[in-house]
C-alpha cells in the first residue's frame, strides 16, 4: 500500500502521532514500577529512559532517512532484500498487534479494578476498540487530525497533577541516589519500555510531508513532551507518597489525585481515568492502525480498512486469554523481551547495514 | 420580414428543439388551427383565455393563461400599442420587455406555462411571444426565525429576482457571478447559483455544478431537497450546509469564497462548504464591539457543549459516581431521586420526550393557543411531575438547561443536531458512566474529524488544528485583524482589498 494525497501528514500532525502512541497506559502505574528499583531515583530513571528513546528515535531517523521511498516495506527492500524486507514488516505486524494486547490487557485491568468491578471484561474491551477501531480505519490524516485535537486533554492532566501540590514532603525521594547509579539504570531499563511508540516513526516515516529534519525535529519534540510528563508526573508521586508506602499503591497518580478535592469536583480521579482512557484509546488506536498497515504493505492492498477490522478482533480475542495475573506477566515479560529486538536489535543491525550501504555508494 | 428571419437564423435553440422533436409542429397560418391545437395541448383548462386583435389588416389572436399573466401589463405593452398603430411590423410596436418570434408549436406550450402570452396573426407562420408573467410577491421583511439586534433587517422572500437583487445590490462587484439552473424532470425550478468569480475556487465552483445537474428528481419541494442531493455525507447528523434567510448573511459568506444557491420560490438560500463553526457565528456578532461580540460567541460554545453534554453528564453522575459531588450535594440530590423510582435515564426520556412535544406542539400551533401551551407545558407539567414522583428536581433543571442551551444555536439545523446527539450519549452514560461518555464523544469526535463537506474539513480549524482560523471561531478578533487572516475554503487572497475590488486574480 502506498501513501495518497490524503494519507499525507504534516510535521506537526507527525508529532502529535508519535506523542500520542507514546502516551498510553503507562502513566499511571510508571512510578510504582520504576520506584521498585530505583526508589528516589525513579524520576532519573524516567528521564533517562526517554533519553535512551531519543537515541533510538535517531538511529530509525537515521537509516530511514537514507532509503527514501513510498512505504516501509519498499525502503527495507532495497535496503535488505525482497524476503528479508517482507519478513520484517511481518515481524513488525506482529509486535504491533502483540502490544495493543498489552495495552488492552492492562487498561481492562485497571478498569475493572477502579471503575467497573462487576462489568464482564468483554464490555470493558469493546468499549475501547469500538472507539479504536472507528478512527483507525479512518487515513492516517483523520487520525492525525483527531490526535492533535485529543492531546489538548494533556493540560488538564498535568493542571490536575500540578493541584497535587497541596501535601507534598520534597524530603521523601532524597537522597536520589540512594540506591546507587546501578539501580537507577535499571530503573531506566523498565521505563525505556513505557516510552515505546515512537517506533511507530517506521510505518508512517514516508507519509510524513517535509524535510528529514523536521521529521527528526517532529518526533524528538513528541518524544521530549513525553518525557516532560512521564517525568513530573513520576516526580509528584515520590514526593507525595513515603517511599515505603510507593510499593503498596500499584497506581500512585490515582491515590495522589484522589487525596484532595476541588470543591466543586471531588473525586478528580474518575475524571482523570476518563482523560486517561482517551490516551489509551489513542494508542490502541495507534498499533492497531500501523498493523494493519503492515499486513496492507504485504499484500499490496489500497486500503487498510479490512485489515483493521480483523487484526481489531484478533486482538480483542487475544487479550480476553491474558487476563489471569500469571498470564499477564508472562505476557508482559515476553513484550519486553521482543522489543529489544524489535526497538533496540533490528534497527541497529538496520542502521549499521544503511551505513555500509551508504559507503559502497 | 427579412430582420425577423435573421433573428430566426440567431436561435439555435429553438431550430435545435423543432429537430429533435420527434412531433414537431410548426406554427400554421391559421389562428383558429393554432389555438386549437395550444388548447388540446392544455386539454381545454378553464384558465386558458384568448382575446380577438385586429391589427395591419389581419385577425389575430392573443392567448394566455389568466392565472399566470398580468393582464395590466397586457393591456399596456400589447392590446393598446396595437390597438393605436393599427398598422405596422409587429415587433415595433409592441412594447413588452422581452419579445420573441418562434415558429414551433411544442415550444409554444412550454411558454405559455411560463406565464408568457402568445399573439398570432391570420396568414402568418409564426407566433409573437411576450413576457407578461405575473409577479406576486410579499414584502421584504425580517426573517423571524433569524433575527437580530443590530444591523440589516431584510430578508429574502420567495421570488428569486428580488432575492438576487438584494444580493448584487449589496455587493457591487463585477466578479459576483450568478448561475442558473433548472431542475427537476416534472417540473422545472429555476435554482440560482451565486458565487465570487475571484474569491472562490474554480473546482469548487465546477463540483457544485456537477452535483447540481445530477439531481434525479422530479420536482424541487424545498431547499432541504436539493441539500439531501449535494451534501457529501446524508448518514451524518451534523448539518453540512447552512442555510440563512437572511441576505447580509449570505453576501458575508460570498465574500469568503464560499457560494450560495437560491431557489425560486423559497426564502431560503442554501450556503457551503461550511464548518461546525459557521453555525455559530451570527451578524449580531460583527455589530457589537469586538470583545462583547466574543463573550456572547463563547456564551454559544459553551451551550453547545450543555446541550449535548450535560444530560450524559447527570445520569453518568447520579447513577455511577455521585461522589464526585460534593457532599452537601450529594444529599440534596439524593433525597429528591430516592422518591423517583426509575433509572434516571427512564426519567430523562420522559422528559426529554415532553420538552420535544411542547416545543413541536408550540411550532404548530397559532400564537394566541401556544401561550396555553407554554402554561400547561411549564406549571402543569413542571411542577405536577414532580409532586408525583414521576421525575427528580434536578432532572427538571438538567432538561430545561439543555432546552434553552439548544435553541441558542443561531441555526435550526444544528439546533435539531445537538438535541438528536444527546441521546446516544445518555445512553452511553447510563450503560458506562463517564467511560461511556468518553467513548461516546470520541466517537461523535472521530466522525466531526473525518467529515468533508466539498473538500473542506468540517471541524476546522480545530481538526485539522489552524491557530490562525481561531480568529474567528470561538473569539472575534477586531475587524482589521481578520482580514489578515486565511480561511479554509479560499485561495490565499481571499481578504485582501485588491482580490475584492476584481483587480486581480493572481
Amino acid at each position: 500500500m502506498n501513501y495518497s494525497v490524503k494519507d499525507k501528514i504534516t510535521p506537526n500532525q507527525f508529532l502529535f502521532f508519535i506523542l500520542q502512541t507514546q502516551l498510553g497506559v503507562g502513566i499511571l502505574s510508571l512510578a510504582h514500577q520504576i520506584h521498585k528499583d530505583a526508589k528516589g531515583g525513579a524520576w532519573i530513571s524516567v528521564l533517562i529512559g526517554g533519553l535512551i528513546s531519543q537515541v533510538m528515535i535517531v538511529i530509525f531517523w537515521a537509516f530511514l532517512k537514507k532509503n527514501q521511498a513510498s512505504n516501509f516495506l519498499q525502503a527495507m527492500e532495497k535496503l535488505v532484500g525482497k524476503m528479508t524486507a517482507k519478513g520484517l514488516v511481518i515481524g513488525y505486524s506482529c509486535f504491533y498487534a502483540l502490544v495493543t494486547v498489552l495495552e488492552l490487557s492492562e487498561y481492562v485491568r485497571i478498569m475493572t479494578k477502579w471503575v467497573f468491578p462487576e462489568t464482564p471484561v468483554w464490555v470493558n474491551i469493546l468499549i475501547v476498540a469500538t472507539a479504536a477501531v472507528y478512527l483507525a480505519k479512518e487515513s492516517l490524516r483523520v487520525i492525525s487530525r483527531m490526535y492533535v485535537f485529543v492531546s489538548f486533554l494533556i493540560f488538564p492532566l498535568v493542571i490536575f497533577t500540578i493541584f497535587g501540590f497541596k501535601n507534598v514532603h520534597f524530603t521523601y525521594p532524597m537522597p536520589f541516589l540512594e540506591e546507587g547509579w546501578l539501580a537507577i539504570f535499571k530503573g531506566a531499563n523498565l521505563s525505556f519500555f513505557y516510552f515505546l511508540g515512537y517506533e511507530a516513526m517506521l510505518l508512517t516515516y514516508f507519509a510524513v510531508e517535509g524535510s528529514d529534519k523536521g521529521k527528526l525535529k517532529a518526533a524528538s519534540l513528541g518524544n521530549l513532551l513525553v518525557t516532560i510528563v512521564y517525568t513530573f508526573t513520576t516526580y509528584v508521586c515520590l514526593i507525595s507518597f513515603a517511599p515505603n508506602e510507593l510499593p503498596l499503591v500499584p497506581e500512585p497518580m490515582l491515590y495522589v489525585l484522589k487525596s484532595y478535592s476541588l470543591h466543586v469536583v471531588e473525586r478528580i480521579d474518575l475524571i482523570f481515568l476518563s482523560i486517561w482512557m482517551v490516551s489509551v484509546t489513542t494508542s490502541v488506536c495507534s498499533f492497531i492502525y500501523l498493523s494493519s498497515i503492515g499486513v496492507a504493505q504485504l499484500c499490496k492492498a489500497k486500503d487498510h480498512r479490512k485489515f483493521v477490522y480483523w487484526i481489531a478482533a484478533v486482538c480483542c480475542i487475544g487479550t480476553t486469554f491474558t487476563l489471569t495475573p500469571h498470564r499477564g506477566e508472562m505476557l508482559d515479560d515476553f513484550i519486553k523481551i521482543i522489543s529489544y529486538g524489535f526497538v533496540f536489535g533490528i534497527p541497529i543491525l538496520l542502521f549499521i547495514i544503511s551505513l555500509f550501504r551508504g559507503r559502497k555508494r | 420580414m427579412e430582420r425577423i428571419r435573421r433573428r430566426k437564423a440567431r436561435m439555435p435553440h429553438s431550430q435545435n428543439s423543432l429537430s429533435f422533436s420527434p412531433e414537431a409542429k410548426d406554427v400554421s397560418p391559421s389562428v383558429k388551427e393554432n389555438i386549437d391545437y395550444i388548447k388540446e395541448q392544455l386539454f381545454h383548462s378553464d384558465d386558458i383565455l384568448e382575446r380577438d386583435i385586429y391589427f395591419d389588416d389581419r385577425q389575430g389572436k392573443l392567448i394566455f393563461l389568466e392565472t399566470l399573466t398580468d393582464k395590466h401589463l397586457i393591456i399596456e405593452s400589447i392590446i393598446k400599442p396595437l390597438e393605436r398603430a393599427k398598422v405596422g411590423a409587429v415587433e415595433h410596436v409592441i412594447t413588452s420587455s422581452g419579445l420573441e418570434v418562434g415558429e414551433s408549436l411544442d415550444k409554444a406550450i412550454s411558454w405559455i406555462i411560463s406565464g408568457k402570452c402568445l399573439l398570432f396573426l391570420e396568414g402568418i407562420p409564426e407566433m409573437y411571444v411576450c413576457e407578461t408573467g405575473l409577479v406576486v410577491k410579499r414584502d421584504v421583511r425580517e426573517p423571524d426565525n433569524e433575527g437580530i439586534v443590530r444591523g440589516s433587517h431584510d430578508g429574502f422572500i420567495e421570488n428569486l429576482v428580488t432575492n438576487l437583487h438584494m444580493i448584487r445590490n449589496r455587493i457591487e462587484n463585477p466578479n459576483l457571478v450568478v448561475r442558473y439552473f433548472s431542475l427537476g424532470k416534472k417540473s422545472d425550478t429555476k435554482v440560482a447559483l451565486v458565487y465570487m468569480k475571484n474569491l472562490a475556487k474554480e473546482e469548487l465552483v465546477e463540483e457544485v455544478a456537477r452535483r447540481l445537474n445530477l439531481i434525479p428528481t422530479d420536482f424541487i419541494l424545498s431547499p432541504g431537497f436539493i441539500g439531501e442531493y449535494i451534501e457529501d455525507d446524508t448518514y451524518s447528523p451534523f448539518p453540512q450546509l447552512l442555510y440563512t434567510e437572511r441576505p447580509d448573511r449570505t453576501i458575508a459568506y460570498l465574500m469568503e469564497g464560499r457560494f450560495a444557491i437560491l431557489t425560486e420560490g423559497n426564502p431560503t438560500s442554501i450556503i457551503a462548504p461550511v464548518t461546525l463553526f459557521s453555525f455559530y457565528q451570527s451578524p449580531d456578532d460583527y455589530h457589537s464591539r469586538w470583545m462583547f461580540g466574543s463573550l456572547i460567541r463563547t456564551i454559544r460554545f459553551a451551550s453547545f457543549l450543555i446541550a449535548f453534554i450535560l444530560p450524559g453528564l447527570y445520569i453518568s453522575v447520579v447513577t455511577f459516581h455521585p461522589e464526585v459531588l460534593p457532599i452537601e450535594l450529594i444529599y440534596s440530590v439524593k433525597s429528591s431521586i430516592e422518591r423517583v423510582p426509575y433509572p434516571s435515564l427512564i426519567e430523562a426520556f420522559f422528559m426529554e420526550l415532553t420538552l420535544e412535544l411542547i416545543r413541536e406542539a408550540g411550532i404548530r400551533l397559532p400564537t394566541r393557543v401556544s401561550q396555553t401551551i407554554g402554561i400547561v407545558g411549564g406549571l402543569v407539567i413542571g411542577d405536577s411531575v414532580v409532586q408525583t414522583g414521576l421525575v427528580s428536581l434536578p432532572m427538571i433543571i438538567v432538561v430545561a438547561l439543555t432546552a434553552i442551551s439548544a435553541f441558542v444555536v443561531p441555526s435550526h439545523e444544528l439546533s435539531s443536531t445537538v438535541r438528536l446527539l444527546r441521546f446516544p450519549l445518555m445512553i452511553a452514560a447510563a450503560m458506562f458512566g463517564f467511560i461511556g461518555m468518553t467513548a461516546g464523544l470520541f466517537l461523535i469526535f472521530t466522525h466531526l474529524g473525518k467529515l468533508e463537506t466539498f473538500g473542506n474539513p468540517y471541524f476546522s480549524p480545530m481538526m485539522p488544528f489552524k491557530l490562525k482560523g481561531f480568529k474567528d471561531t470561538f473569539i472575534r478578533f477586531p475587524l482589521w485583524h481578520l482580514n489578515k487572516s486565511t480561511k479554509d475554503s479560499t485561495p490565499d487572497q481571499r481578504n485582501s482589498e485588491k482580490a475584492i475590488l476584481g483587480e486581480g486574480r493572481k
